[in-house]
């Protein structure tokens, strides 16, 4: 994927270049994070297209907006997936947004 | 009032860093802004504080952005309210379902700030020019009922025929109209007419009903004539379902004989000075405009100096248990009562006494002595 983790410049632009309120709202995403993530592993358990739908599109707006652009990139991936109930796929996606997770994590504490 | 007007905006997005960027700009803007996590909440928000307009998010769970839409124009007051939708760049299909549901513009997201301040921005003045647009209209039918009185004539510009009148018109343009105007030396003719409906059309036909009964009003026509005539005019001009009541009494002050017509109108009343007696100058007839062969009724009789005719519409007797024959009993009991005070008076007190403060229809009261 050619998507950088983390493009904190695109996001600053729709933001009015407001580093404060970019701030603000990357910890709110740190805070949410585990429990968006936390909804999409459940719904794909439960075999629950719509509800694994709902948790991607979630992760993908609150990681578009902070500039986790690989992170929404993933997660809409997976909203799409879902919508075809695709679950081996499914299962493959969860993987890398697991991973994803962790990389714009670590990219996103450390400013 | 601070001289500006501060909007109200109700932000619904189920994803909290939406929720915080699109409240933050806006209230950098200056509105006043309401935040609601779902579906439900928006609508107890809207309805505790109507707002100006709506950024509604579409993919929420529970009550998504379409239901939201579809119950918030059931809160009260919240039907005309423009609704901006938030939405994903590549859902064609979410737009169109939320225009077609009247949504009046998206935003995609990830949000742009600059583009949520311009489309907030954009919508907002647009509502207001509506607003201004409802007022000015309403401004518009102001004018014509100031017209429309003005064209009423004053008891001071035609003192032979000593009247005196009270009009109270429910809405700006009326649909009461009155007249009087000479007919020969000592004779003079009285019109009241009540057009059917409330609206612009109204107060047209109101006004074409005056220039029609000047022109068949004279020494040469008889009042039932006047009244023929004016029917055939209007018969073959209104529009179906269109008509108007109206009494029309002439007054022959050299042979003290009073005529009067009724177009479907409750009855004139006469107050005898002498007896102190209330009688109805009782006649049906049909109303004007809507037969081509209109029949009327006419009654005559004497009358003596200081007797007094009142002519009124329907507005002053609504309410009130009607008789047959269309009169008002109250009416003849509040003649009876206060009908001899000085003449100037004696509409405005017969409107105050009967109509009291309903604001329902128009009232119109006239009174002449012979």
């Amino acid at each position: 994927m050619d998507l950088p983790v983390l493009d904190k410049e695109a996001s600053l632009v729709r933001l009015d270049g407001d580093t404060e309120l970019w701030n603000e709202i990357r910890e709110i995403w740190l805070e949410d994070i585990q429990n968006l993530l936390g909804a999409v592993r459940t719904a794909l358990e439960a075999r629950s297209s719509d509800g694994l739908r709902r948790a991607a599109h979630a992760i993908k707006g609150a990681s578009a907006n902070v500039g986790a652009v690989r992170m929404a990139a993933v997660a809409r991936e997976m909203e799409h997936a879902a919508m075809d109930a695709d679950w081996e796929a499914l299962g493959a996606a969860m993987r890398t947004l697991s991973a994803e997770t962790d990389s714009a994590r670590t990219a996103l504490s450390a400013r | 009032m601070t001289g500006f007007h501060q909007s109200r905006v109700l932000v619904v997005d189920d994803e909290r860093t939406n929720l915080r960027l699109l409240s933050m700009v806006l209230r950098q803007e200056g509105h006043l802004v309401d935040s609601a996590p779902d579906g439900p909440s928006a609508l107890e928000a809207a309805a505790a504080n109507l707002p100006d307009i709506v950024l509604l998010d579409i993919m929420m769970p529970g009550m998504d952005g379409f239901e939201t839409l579809g119950r918030l124009r059931g809160v009260e007051g919240c039907r005309g309210i423009p609704v901006i939708f938030l939405t994903g760049l590549e859902d064609l299909e979410s737009k169109l379902r939320g225009f077609a549901m009247g949504a009046v513009d998206y935003v995609v997201k990830p949000f742009h700030l600059e583009e949520i301040r311009a489309r907030v921005r954009i919508h907002l003045q647009l509502r207001i020019a509506h607003r201004e647009l409802a007022e000015e209209r309403g401004r518009r039918l102001r004018s014509l009922g100031r017209a429309q009185r003005e064209m009423m004539i004053r008891p001071e510009e035609i003192p032979d025929a000593r009247f005196s009148v009270h009009y109270r018109p429910a809405q700006e343009a009326g649909g009461d109209l009155y007249d009087v105007l000479p007919l020969g030396v000592g004779i003079h003719g009285y019109m009241v007419a009540d057009v059917s409906g409330h609206d612009v059309g109204t107060s047209l036909v109101a006004t074409a009903a005056k220039a029609l009964l000047h022109q068949f009003a004279g020494p040469i026509y008889s009042p039932e004539e006047t009244m023929r005539l004016m029917n055939e005019a209007l018969h073959g001009w209104l529009q179906p379902g269109r008509f108007l009541t109206a009494n029309f009494v002439r007054l022959n002050r050299n042979t003290g004989m009073v005529r009067a017509v009724s177009a479907g109108h409750p009855a004139p009343l006469l107050l005898e000075a002498a007896s102190g007696k209330v009688v109805p100058l009782a006649s049906e007839g049909d109303v004007l405009g809507a037969f081509p062969d209109a029949r009327f009724g006419k009654v005559e009789r004497a009358v003596r100096t200081g007797d007094r005719v009142v002519i009124y519409t329907d507005g002053l007797v609504e309410g009130e248990g009607r008789r047959p024959g269309g009169i008002g009993a109250g009416l003849e009991a509040a003649l009876s009562e206060i009908g001899a005070c000085p003449l100037e008076e004696l509409p405005a007190r017969l409107a105050d006494k009967l109509a009291g403060t309903s604001r329902d229809d128009d009232v119109l009261v006239l009174a002449f002595e012979a």
